[in-house]
């Protein structure tokens, strides 16, 4: 059996996600609707001049935030899925079929229908955080009680029902500054901007260190609820945190990008053959797989059909549903 | 650590699992369980190590009521193994005995490489070295006992409860099991362990014999573990012999043909 854990594997590992990472975002910026030629982004890059204003307006106004965005957005897809997979101790928890996108878009919903459109987006932020936290804790708490196949399946029967209430609520608000059901159904980045990034990022960013800090104590559950406590991890105390702190994370996400599933279970996935399952690695790791993901799938859903654009769920499930299908089919331990 | 109970009991609704439990044990002293199915073993072992909480007495760690210990004062006191050990893990075996260390992260007191060192001495006390780097799911039962025997051990702590350690190991892992718990005690670590095999409960310092959740005996192995009183609990015919080959008991269980 190959080592996973071996130091230099990782960092090789490390190493070549960033670089493909950074490598990918160059060329989502090179194509779009307006081609960007190389030769631009790396002369903005350095600082001088792109040989073309209207070149230099669209990747530094529209481009970047998106590309940017995608990356933030997949990064706490990918690692999120890792936390409650490792929760749950299923690798069929995800922050999508668990609700709690769902709980977390209506609670965006209604914080963007009182928040004008070009503000910060931080009101629907804050409720779709708090609504995602709260959903966590809540059906978290009957973690204990019901198997994690069960709750699976509670999971998707109560976000199916909260996303019925959130349509219901976007075609009766009916206001502009509203994203479409369709955005909580399949999300899109297609209204990315500075603003919602800061403040996607300033949420994201420092939850998602604070769940790598649980990483050691999230490897013990593995062995039980019981096992873990005795080993010195209060999961009475921490899994509400933890799970709360993935809801924020969640409501974060979804003001940015919407709903979009896959990402979470796909990521987790693939990589836990060739990093190893221990949290700490499989977190950092899994958000580095979710951002590639997502810029990559977000660059063809704004470019396989251009000028229009394919919601951004469409793509990772018609590509990720099969995937994972095949995958299920022939699963081996987590 | 002493470990001290007063007239511990447990009880569900419909039933009195342990009652009027009273042990006081010194550190290093090695006590073997023993006793029927649904005698309480497990229960008594749960409710010492402050997993469940009494419904009526109590038990202390050196004075200290255990369900008022923090957890991870309890994780530093006590270490438990469980009855079953999951097999659908993905961790190596290496991983899962530093998962033993866990209480012991950022704390200033604990010497570079200590962990590294207990983890290493654990491994090589239950013969795991050639396996560390193999997944769990790819051990056999009894590995997967080791491995978790292992864990327990490099916990460090001057408790250590284990519930059945032997059920799944061949008889020469049996015996190694048998000498880290001797070494355990002989470094002032207190075991608790219930076990099935009453002829390994005779290499215990004491022994506890449940019946119905109370305690029918308790003392040296050769006070507790005699024909009549085994018979009465085991409601089985069992004669306890001079053992052939050394000095101290054999129990044989026979059927009346």
């Amino acid at each position: 059996m190959t080592d996973t854990s071996s130091p230099t594997r990782l960092t090789l590992w490390f190493g070549g996600g960033l670089v493909l990472l950074l490598l990918t975002m160059v060329g989502a910026l090179m194509f779009g609707a307006f081609s960007i030629s190389l030769g631009d982004i790396v002369a903005w890059m350095l600082g001088s001049d792109t040989s073309d204003a209207a070149a230099q307006r669209v990747l530094t106004s529209i481009r970047l935030p998106r590309v940017l965005a995608a990356a933030i957005f997949g990064a706490a897809l990918g690692s999120i899925g890792v936390v409650l997979q490792g929760t749950y101790r299923s690798s069929l928890a995800d922050a999508h079929l668990l609700g709690y996108s769902s709980a977390a878009g209506a609670g965006a919903a209604i914080g963007f229908a009182i928040t004008p459109v070009a503000a910060f987006p931080v009101v629907p932020v804050v409720f779709a955080a708090v609504a995602g936290a709260v959903f966590g804790v809540a059906t978290a708490a009957l973690r204990a009680r019901s198997g994690s196949e069960r709750l699976i399946l509670a999971g998707v029967a109560f976000g199916l029902a909260i996303l019925a209430w959130t349509g219901l609520f976007v075609l009766v608000v009916d206001s502009p500054r509203v994203p479409t059901f369709m955005f909580f159904v399949f999300g899109s980045l297609s209204g990315a901007t500075w603003k919602g990034l800061t403040v996607a990022a300033v949420v994201v960013v420092p939850s998602m260190y604070a769940l790598w800090r649980y990483g050691p104590g999230l490897d013990l559950l593995v062995l039980g609820d019981s096992e873990a406590r005795a080993l010195g991890f209060d999961t009475r105390r921490l899994i509400p945190t933890v799970v709360a702190i993935v809801g924020i994370v969640v409501g974060a996400s979804v003001v940015l990008g919407g709903v979009v599933g896959f990402i979470g279970l796909l990521v987790p996935f693939l990589l836990r053959p060739l990093v190893g399952p221990r949290h700490r690695i499989l977190i950092p790791a899994s958000a580095i797989g979710g951002a590639l993901a997502v810029v990559i799938a977000d660059t063809l859903a704004r470019t396989v059909a251009a000028p229009s654009e394919i919601p951004l769920g469409l793509i990772t499930a018609a590509v990720g549903g099969p995937f994972l299908g095949w995958f299920l089919l022939r699963r081996r331990p987590t | 650590m002493k470990l001290s109970t007063s007239d511990l009991c447990y009880s569900t609704n419909d039933a009195e699992l342990v009652c009027d439990v009273n042990l006081a044990l010194e550190p290093g002293v090695r006590v073997a369980v023993v006793g029927p199915n649904g005698a309480g073993k497990s229960t008594l072992l749960s409710l010492l190590a402050g997993d469940l909480h009494s419904s009526k007495g109590s038990v202390a760690y050196d004075g200290m009521d255990v369900p008022m210990l923090p957890i991870r004062q309890l994780a530093r006191s006590r270490a438990i193994l469980g009855q079953r050990q999951a097999e659908d893990i993905a961790f190596n075996v290496r991983q899962i005995v530093e998962m033993g260390r866990y209480v012991y992260r950022n704390d200033a007191s604990v010497r570079p490489g200590e962990d590294e060192r207990a983890v290493t001495s654990a491994l090589e006390a239950l013969d795991l070295g050639p396996l560390e780097n193999r997944l769990v799911s790819s051990l056999s039962g009894g590995e997967r006992q080791r491995t978790a025997i292992a864990r327990t051990i490099a916990q460090e702590t001057p408790l250590i409860l284990l519930d059945e350690p032997t059920t799944a190991l061949d008889i020469g892992h049996q015996e190694m099991v048998l000498r880290v718990i001797r070494s355990m005690g002989r470094s002032g670590r207190t075991v608790v362990a219930v076990l099935h095999d009453l002829n390994m409960a005779t290499a215990f310092d004491q022994v506890i014999l449940l019946d119905r959740g109370g305690m029918a005996a308790y003392g040296t192995p050769e006070e507790v573990l005699d024909s009549r009183g085994l018979t009465e609990v085991y409601e089985h015919p069992i004669e306890v012999v001079q053992h052939p080959l050394r000095p101290g008991i054999f129990v044989l269980p026979y059927t009346e043909e």
